[in-house]
């Protein structure tokens, strides 16, 4: 059998660089799995597909556990547009807003390109022993979001393999939302 | 006429409970969802749908209310009977006269049935019903093509204790009762 790279690096700080490396090559990928958000007032769960072609350019599907359609959502860098579950489309600018004003979820999809993939370059980042992304924290207009990264998987890359991020917490203080990620796929 | 038959099978399989495998297609046949799980049916009225990949839900009919329970969130949401639409088709399969049938008409290719809505706000479903009563498969159809297909196997028939189509929220569930409001 081949001889794996072990997962615990000799040196954490000195991957995480090639790590964020590879990152930014990363830019066209579909990603599938479960999406539970909580705020003071609802909580909600859904499944999700995403597909990126190029920064802030995507589409995201959110549909309930049977399957049925709640919203898609086709974004690019000048507009976002939402079709809801029974076909109505709505434009706005601001996909965040957007999406807030139909659904009351507020989700921070300006920056959902970096966090989705485990991709940051802050100084005050966490990395893990294996030179990945722990934690990270950006703003969002009046909110500071904190992203935790508790698991790992390891995806199709070229010829090799890179670690993507499988469950993923969001936490604004009002609002939390946790992705598990069970598909990936590089496109 | 095809509704008539459908109904007629229907009716031979009293109760059944069955394994399946959902995938959820675009109209452009991009796969944006699998899933796995197991179904009790108990006519008229009982089911239990039961989604286990990739993570859990719970819906559950009792013949009065509608409960969906999922773990991710703790949280139970309790419908009536008539504010689950999403859950219409598994409302048809388990009641012959349920006032729902009227709101579908219905088209027949062998064993394949076509459940369209004859208001077309509607979304419309597929089934697969052997001569024997046996549910092959089934689907809901959006009105943009999204399509959620159940393939059933390992069905058994057979008697199930009405136990199985009771819920009982664990400690610190959260209750989201929408019914009659």
């Amino acid at each position: 059998c081949s001889l794996n790279q072990s997962n615990i690096s000799s040196n954490p700080i000195l991957d995480w660089p090639q790590h964020q490396q590879e990152l930014k090559q990363l830019t066209a990928f579909q990603a599938s799995g479960s999406l539970a958000y909580f705020d003071t007032k609802s909580r909600y769960y859904g499944r999700f597909y995403i597909k990126q072609l190029a920064k802030n350019e995507y589409q995201l599907k959110l549909t309930s556990p049977i399957g049925t359609s709640i919203f898609s959502l086709s974004v690019n860098p000048f507009e976002a547009v939402l079709t809801d579950k029974n076909g109505e489309k709505y434009r706005n600018k601001n996909v965040e807003s957007l999406v807030e004003d139909l659904t009351g979820m507020n989700i921070p999809l300006r920056n959902m390109t970096d966090w989705l993939i485990g991709y940051a370059n802050n100084n005050d980042d966490k990395i893990d022993d294996s030179g990945k992304l722990s934690q990270t924290q950006f703003k969002q207009t009046d909110k500071i979001w904190t992203v935790t990264y508790r698991k790992y998987t390891d995806v199709k890359f070229h010829s090799n393999t890179i670690d993507l991020p499988s469950t993923i917490f969001l936490n604004s203080g009002r609002s939390e939302l946790r992705l598990s990620i069970n598909n990936w796929k590089i496109l | 006429d095809a509704k008539d038959l459908l109904k007629e099978r229907l009716a031979k399989v009293d109760s059944f409970y069955a394994q399946f495998k959902q995938t959820v297609t675009t109209a452009d046949q991009q796969l944006i969802q699998e899933g796995q799980g197991e179904l009790w049916v108990k006519r008229p009225n009982l089911f239990n749908w039961q989604i286990n990949e990739p993570d859990e839900t719970s819906i559950i009919s009792d013949g009065l209310d509608f409960w969906m329970y999922t773990p991710a969130v703790e949280q139970l949401t309790i419908m009536s009977f008539k504010q689950a639409t999403d859950n219409r088709l598994l409302m048809l399969i388990t009641d012959s006269n349920s006032p729902v049938w009227q709101d579908y008409r219905v088209e027949r290719k062998q064993n394949q049935f076509t459940l369209l809505p004859t208001d077309n706000s509607q979304k419309s479903y597929m089934i697969s019903v052997l001569p024997t009563g046996m549910i092959a498969d089934f689907a809901i159809i959006e009105e943009d093509g999204q399509k959620s297909v159940y393939e059933l196997s390992h069905q058994t028939l057979g008697p199930i204790d009405n136990q199985r189509f009771r819920f009982i929220a664990p400690p610190g569930t959260t209750i989201d009762d929408q019914r009659n409001n």
